[in-house]
């Protein structure tokens, strides 16, 4: 194979969504018995928040929130934090190196608003339910932790209420409609041009990246490959669009099932992965199986479908360039926020007072494993029961309008 | 396959789920054999609109990539 070959077919070509979301499902346990802790980006957004209360004059030390999650150090000497840093790089080589990054600006003021307060609720929602589509979702079910699954269906059912919200004249745009074939095809020339350019920036980043990260593995070797990581995970979720969001979304617009399906699969993985590092002697992250996770994940789900993307689906798009997910990342950071802000009088009454349920613990051992995979297998079978009510559907009204045309 | 498209959609700056439902709504309003292309600038569409249309009944005939844009050409059935 040759270098253009390879590049057309893997760089620029977007990839299938089950196989990358199995191998986020591997990387993510792997991640898990290096660094002892989930593949989780929303505690460092609210950390980020800390910080910039701090430059405020606030003293977010003494919040109790940060009291739990730790406010200490910067990003830099954080294992989150880097992580995510390697997240963003990742993220914008895959997109540079496809050609794929320019700023893209959204279509009204009011598609800018609606992702602000949509990011703000899924940020807020997240960090009532202590994690996002990751941490209490996609890294949280393999943790056999049971708030996770009760922070999935919310978000399920959340999403099917953001969809109405989403649907409203309102927030619709009208068609832009044209018998004329577009013409902003026709300079080949010109986007060849850019494809060297973003080409080399690509470059430069994953440079800069890898210098970065050989700086952190001089602090420590869990923090060096917390970068690595990270570089993979951001690499991996653009260049496989893994949208979740569209997973969740997407049951109840137009019953799509394959992102839906990878994501299981890949928790499939990560549960026998997570298993085996638990195993081993790693301490498996569990909360509290409170009403904090059900409205959690219940605000999290209308969030995520207002704003168009949840946290890793900002973060990767964000870096392609599109402005109204910069607008829904600082909506999340505020959000998760204003739950730090608040959480005596919300984790007090919402989740402190409820148990920690660890499936291992609960069920026993091997029952707690297969539990999960049966959850899992089960959830596979709603999506395709679900797909197949949208397309019957489509097939009845088809065959109505073929027997009144006829 | 070069027949010139019936219409053209043009969805650059709107996100999901917007751009899958904008695509099918403009289906339902054209005649059995017309062709509609589509371009959009949210990468996610990709994966989105072939699955929707497909399932829905619809020919995705060709699924480009220009850079930053994405061109669709889909044949309403008949």
């Amino acid at each position: 194979m040759s270098f253009t070959e390879f590049r057309t077919q893997y760089l620029v070509r977007f990839w299938s969504p089950i196989p990358a979301l199995l191998s986020l499902g591997v990387a993510s346990s792997c991640y898990f018995a290096i660094t002892g802790t989930f593949w989780a980006v929303t505690g460092e957004f609210t950390r980020w928040g800390g910080h910039i209360a701090a430059w405020l004059g606030f003293a977010p030390q003494q919040w109790s929130y940060f009291q739990l999650i730790g406010l200490k150090d910067s990003p830099l000497e954080r294992i989150d934090g880097v992580m995510i840093i390697g997240m963003f790089a990742g993220a914008l080589c895959a997109a540079l190196w496809a050609n794929n990054v320019q700023l893209r600006w959204p279509t009204s003021r009011r598609r800018l608003v609606q992702g602000l307060i949509g990011g703000i609720i899924a940020g807020f929602g997240a960090r009532l339910a202590m994690g996002c589509n990751l941490a209490a979702f996609f890294t949280g079910i393999p943790m056999f932790s049971l708030h996770a699954w009760a922070f999935m269906l919310a978000t399920v059912t959340g999403a099917w209420i953001g969809v109405k919200l989403c649907l409203l004249p309102l927030l619709r745009t009208p068609l832009r409609l044209d018998t004329v074939p577009s013409t902003l095809f026709a300079d080949t020339a010109a986007l060849a041009r850019r494809a060297r350019l973003q080409n080399r920036f690509g470059l430069l980043i994953a440079v800069l990246i890898l210098g970065f990260a050989a700086s952190r593995f001089e602090v420590s070797l869990v923090l060096g490959l917390a970068v690595l990581f990270g570089v993979c995970f951001g690499a991996v979720i653009e260049r496989g669009q893994v949208c979740f969001t569209s997973a969740v979304r997407d049951l109840w617009t137009t019953g799509r099932t394959r992102i839906a399906y990878g994501i299981l699969l890949g928790m499939a993985v990560a549960c026998l992965g997570n298993f085996g590092a638990i195993a081993l002697g790693a301490t498996p992250k569990i909360f509290w199986m409170g009403p904090n996770a059900v409205i959690g994940g219940l605000l999290f789900g209308i969030g995520i479908v207002l704003a168009g993307g949840c946290e890793t689906g900002w973060m990767y798009r964000a870096m392609e360039g599109q402005v109204h997910f910069w607008v829904v990342g600082i909506g999340n950071v505020i959000g998760g926020t204003l739950v730090a802000l608040f959480w005596d009088e919300l984790g007090g009454v919402l989740a402190l007072p409820y148990p920690k349920i660890n499936l291992l613990e609960q069920l026993g051992t091997g029952a707690g494993l297969l539990a999960s995979l049966i959850g899992l297998a089960l959830a596979a079978g709603l999506v395709y029961l679900n797909a197949r009510r949208h397309n019957q559907r489509h097939t009845a009204a088809a065959s109505l309008q073929e027997n009144l045309a006829q | 396959m070069s027949r010139k498209p019936d219409l053209s959609l043009d969805l650059r700056g709107e996100h999901c789920p917007y751009n899958a439902v904008a695509t099918l709504e403009a289906l339902a309003g054209m005649a059995p054999g017309q062709i509609l292309e589509v371009i959009t600038d949210c990468a996610q569409s990709v994966n989105g609109i072939p699955e929707d249309t497909r399932a829905k009944g619809y020919n995705c005939l060709t699924v480009e990539q220009h850079g930053p844009l994405f061109r669709f050409v889909i044949r309403v059935p008949g």
